[in-house]
């Protein structure tokens, strides 16, 4: 074992140049892999963040019937005792939510609208639109009817900070109602559809709009780092107490993403199957090079009693050590070059106006896990053995008297 | 006891127009132990052929060999090599070594193969290289680094250090000036009367037919003369 560990070493530093030729491949496999693979990961990772923390958080909490008819009926009644049951799950903020569809206009303009009644302070801990501000603020001054909106649809109803707006919408009893809000603040996200459909009011100026008492149409959770989601949704089956409601986290409300996002996990094995197929054509190549240039070295092994297995080892732990070095080069080269990004983000603002419509963040921080170089690593070193495994065949059924006489 | 007893040997091959060409016919053998024996002819008289069958890297078309009493036929693949490795030695012409291992690792090597223990490997193989007049100095260089005959030495070494029955040797000083093959065949004589190793060379070297105590003669794949000296 030693001794042919030893003498594979050895045998991939009789034609250094060869040996780098292939090394550097697997080294640009690598980085290729790496790179497509953590900018993937970022972009995915963005997508489910814009998806958690612009609105509604992990997990809701909405009436039952709710996701598949949404409307102002369905509401959840006694809200401060699920509160109160919620203050007992660890690792969560929660806030309450009363959203409806309804009609913004002003004196110039008008169009359709979600209004979202929040409570400013808790909201905040939920979600990040608070941080989005970009005008005035985030309901901190004691105005009365306040409302907050996108940057887009301040645009489209050509409203200032300050103006007014009439949230239209339909109440309880059928009749629509309305009212006068003052626009205190002006976000912008990164999604130019959030921007335009999405009002927020103070929790009771929307109860009060729509005909509520203390109902509301949903609870908002974040969750904390390292909690995890389903354990979560089981503590909260056993803390709520019984009622009409269902407890959704953010794949069951976004179907979509979470079958694009597994149509990115297999694009990504997909891509790194090809590369490393790439890869493993050239060993082949390279390999039946090699053991031409060997046959009569192979050909005294033979004679002098070495079994044909060793020689095949002899050529496993070759491409084993030459995969294993340009793995180990290009994981470290991968890190210099996207660690850069790992913590500055690449800022992709040049094709922002598709990711904006996307909802996505303009700024993508590559991001490089551990299991995606596990299986890179396992992908390379047994595909690399399969492109092997010919060449080493072929070396060990020479015929020895053959071999010798190979000049 | 014979080591070696070749009865009737014959090996047809076919040239490239498929004309089968008969390299042995016929060959009756027997060598004894501690012989020191040159197999002379000219080019193309089969001497090659009959050590690779004696030696059991090729199938005869007909005919039998036997080394240390066992039948080569009835051996094969595996069996063979592990045979090979406990009873026969070789050296050949030249490229002799494996390059990337020193010479000292060359001649552990077949003792790792054997399953030799490894502080009585370097030991054995040590004492081999320095009895062949390999420097300490010499035994941790590659075979690149040494002369051709050297490294011939360093080959004599192996085949020796693995205690083998017997040791064929394909014209091992055809590639070696007459100075330093004369004192290599001076050196394997040395080993055969101080340690009785069977030595059998094929050659068409007047030096190796001069040393040798029995010259046996073939021509056409067949023997034309046996005489010992
Ligand atoms: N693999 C082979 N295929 C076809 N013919 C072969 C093969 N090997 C040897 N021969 C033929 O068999 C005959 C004997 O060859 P062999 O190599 O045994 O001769 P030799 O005595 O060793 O010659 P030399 O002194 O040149 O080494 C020659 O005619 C040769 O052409
Ligand atoms: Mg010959």
């Amino acid at each position: 074992m030693k001794t042919t560990l030893k003498i594979a070493w050895r045998n991939i530093w009789r034609n250094p140049r060869r040996s780098w030729v292939l090394i550097t491949t697997v080294v640009v496999a690598v980085i290729g892999y790496v790179g497509t693979t953590s900018f993937t990961r970022g972009f995915m990772y963005e997508m489910v963040n814009s998806a958690i923390r612009y609105y509604g958080g992990h997990i809701q909490i909405i009436p039952e019937g709710y996701d598949t008819k949404p409307n102002i009926q369905l509401r959840l009644s006694h809200p401060d005792r699920m509160a109160e049951a919620l203050a007992r799950v660890p690792g969560i903020h929660f806030a309450p939510l009363v959203t409806f569809k309804g009609m913004a206009s002003s004196s110039e303009a008008s169009g359709g609208v979600v209004i979202n009644g929040i409570d400013p302070q808790k909201e905040r801990q939920v979600t990040i639109v608070s941080e989005k501000i970009i005008a005035g603020d985030y309901f901190e001054s004691e105005t009365a009817n306040a409302a907050v909106i996108g940057e887009e649809l301040a645009e489209r109803l050509n409203v200032r900070l300050g103006e007014k707006i009439i949230l239209m919408a339909s109440a309880l009893d059928q009749n629509i109602a309305s009212g006068a809000f003052r626009v205190v603040g002006i976000f912008r996200t990164v999604s130019t559809d959030f921007d335009r459909a999405f009002v927020f009011i103070r929790l009771d100026d929307a109860q009060k709009l729509i005909g509520y008492q203390d109902e509301i149409t949903a609870f908002s959770i974040h969750l904390q780092q390292g909690y995890d989601l389903q354990q979560t949704v089981e503590r909260l089956r056993e803390t709520l107490p019984p009622g009409d409601f269902k407890i959704q986290t953010w794949r069951e409300r976004n179907p979509v993403l979470v079958l694009s996002l597994e149509v990115y996990e297999y694009f990504i094995f997909l891509f790194l199957l090809i590369i490393v197929t790439a890869v493993a054509f050239t060993i082949v190549n390279s390999f039946l090079m090699v053991i031409y240039e060997r046959i009569r070295e192979f050909g005294v092994m033979m004679a002098m009693g070495v079994l044909p297995k060793r020689i095949r080892r002899m050529l496993y732990w070759e491409t084993l050590f030459l995969t294993l070095i340009g793995s180990t080069v290009g994981i470290v080269l991968s890190y210099l070059i996207f660690g850069y990004w790992r913590r500055h983000g690449l800022d992709l603002s040049a094709t922002s106006d598709a990711l904006g419509k996307l909802g996505i963040s303009t700024v993508i921080y590559p991001e490089i896990l551990m299991s995606d170089l596990l299986i890179g690593l396992g992908v390379i070193v047994s595909l690399t053995w399969i492109a092997v495994l010919y060449p080493a065949y072929k070396a060990s059924r020479f015929h020895v008297v053959d071999a010798l006489n190979f000049v | 006891m014979d080591i070696v007893q070749v009865e009737n040997l014959v090996k047809v091959y076919e040239d490239q127009n498929q004309v089968p060409v008969r390299a042995l016919d016929g060959i009756d053998l027997q060598i004894g132990e501690g012989e020191f024996t040159a197999i002379a002819g000219p080019s193309g008289s089969g001497k090659t052929t009959l050590l690779n069958l004696i030696g059991g890297l090729d199938k005869p078309t007909s005919g039998s060999v036997r080394v240390a009493g066992q039948d080569l036929n009835e051996l094969d693949g595996n069996a063979l090599a592990e045979f090979r490795l406990r009873n026969l030695g070789f050296i050949f012409q030249a490229y002799n070594l494996i390059p990337v291992l020193s010479a000292l690792e060359n001649v552990e090597f077949i003792l790792l193969l054997q399953g030799v223990p490894e502080e009585e490997r370097i030991e054995r193989a040590r004492q081999e290289l320095a009895e062949l007049g390999i420097s300490d100095d010499m035994m941790h260089r590659r075979p690149s680094e040494l002369s051709g005959g050297q490294q011939q030495r360093v080959a004599v070494a192996r085949a020796t250090v693995a205690r083998p029955r017997i040791i064929l040797a394909d014209e091992p000083t055809a590639n070696l000036d007459s100075k330093t093959g004369g004192l290599l065949l001076d050196k394997m004589r040395e080993m055969n009367e101080s340690r009785g190793i069977t030595f059998l060379f094929s050659t068409h070297d007047q030096m190796v037919m001069e040393r040798a105590r029995r010259l046996i003669l073939i021509r056409d794949g067949k023997i034309v003369e046996d005489r010992q000296r």
